[in-house]
């Protein structure tokens, strides 16, 4: 049990700590649509993007991926600002609609990738897959809900005591995502 | 504001550092034999900062200093007594490099104490994560800058 705990913890601490920032504006980007009404959507929301980097996270052990650091230093900021686009459109404004879900999962994909030497540091001799790569994943999902749970309290406070409108939430946080991820992307620009 | 939105920006960073060691014990016919699993980078880093910037990794192997560094760094404490160890040798594999250590133990402990600074200095978020198997059971022990020591029972 204490290997479980302590790699739960690790993907926890990892998460909650100020270097997983662009995790943190993506699930942030992602939610800002959802009235908190709709708190079960953001939630199976951020689980699928938290199946989609354990996936890219457990390819590792096939040494499939080998795609160019560099480059997916530019594709996390590319999901961040094509989420905060997403959020201006009507469809994407849908609460109703599943395809924030695949969003979630297809970008939790790429965000895996920035991950990709996290597997041989993890897996070894007896903490294999069940004890140590499950356990990660679950502490980073663990954080991830934190962060949503967190956000979902600051989003109802502004919707009922300060009686605004969703809408305006989304605008000021889709533009200050986009913003800050076109930075990241023109940073990273790896062409 | 222009300040705010650099640092604000400088914050994010696509790639995460991730800060972390991940080690591997077991006792076995009187020897304590473990493997530190490291980032090179790291490593280099911190070796670079004790014996100088042209320090490099793949001439370390051959270098007496690693070991005393490591050894600095890692080991046992058994009744308040540090076990004497000895630095086998490294392999570098990629971005992971990896470090054997062994210490003799005549007989299977019944507790253990663990303690690995590496890289506290450096970062303010690195943990390491110590695993120790002896006969069947397994313990593991999770270090930080700020509980750098931790006593396994088995």
């Amino acid at each position: 049990m204490h290997l479980f705990t302590n790699y739960l913890r690790l993907g926890y601490e990892h998460i909650i700590s100020l270097a997983a920032l662009d995790h943190i504006l993506f699930l942030i980007a992602l939610m800002a649509v959802y009235q908190t009404k709709n708190w079960l959507k953001v939630v199976i929301a951020v689980s699928f993007f938290t199946l989609g980097h354990s996936v890219t996270l457990s390819l590792g052990a096939l040494n499939v991926v080998n795609i160019d650091q560099g480059f997916i230093e530019f594709l996390i900021p590319l999901t961040i600002v094509f989420t905060a686009l997403l959020n201006l459109t009507k469809f994407g404004q849908d609460q109703k609609s599943n395809f924030k879900y695949w969003i979630a999962l297809s970008f939790g994909l790429i965000h895996g990738l920035g991950f990709s030497n996290y597997y041989d540091m993890l897996v070894m001799g007896e903490s294999n897959y069940w004890q140590a790569l499950l356990p990660f994943n679950l502490g980073i999902e663990l954080a991830q809900l934190l962060v949503v749970f967190v956000m979902l309290i600051i989003m109802g406070i502004y919707g009922f005591m300060l009686n605004k409108k969703i809408r305006d939430w989304n605008l000021f946080i889709s533009g200050s995502a986009f913003g800050l991820a076109l930075i990241m992307c023109i940073e990273n620009w790896p062409f | 504001m222009g300040i705010f939105w650099i640092i604000l920006v400088s914050l994010f960073k696509p790639a995460h550092d991730f800060h972390v060691s991940i080690s591997q014990a077991e006792w076995e016919d009187g020897l304590l034999k473990c493997t530190i699993r490291v980032f090179s980078d790291d490593l280099e880093m911190s070796l670079q900062k004790d014996y100088g910037t042209d320090y490099r990794l793949e001439t370390a192997i051959n270098d007496d200093r690693l070991g005393q560094f490591v050894l600095k760094c890692f080991g046992f404490r058994q009744d308040d007594q540090i076990l004497k160890g000895e630095f086998v040798g490294m392999e570098i594999e990629n971005d992971l490099s990896f470090l054997y250590l062994q210490f003799p133990l005549e007989k299977a402990p019944a507790s253990l104490e663990v303690y690995n600074l590496l890289f506290f200095e450096s970062f303010e978020d690195q943990s390491n994560i110590v695993n120790v198997k002896c006969g069947s059971v397994l313990r593991s022990a999770f270090l930080s800058p700020q509980k750098n020591t931790q006593i396994l029972e088995f």
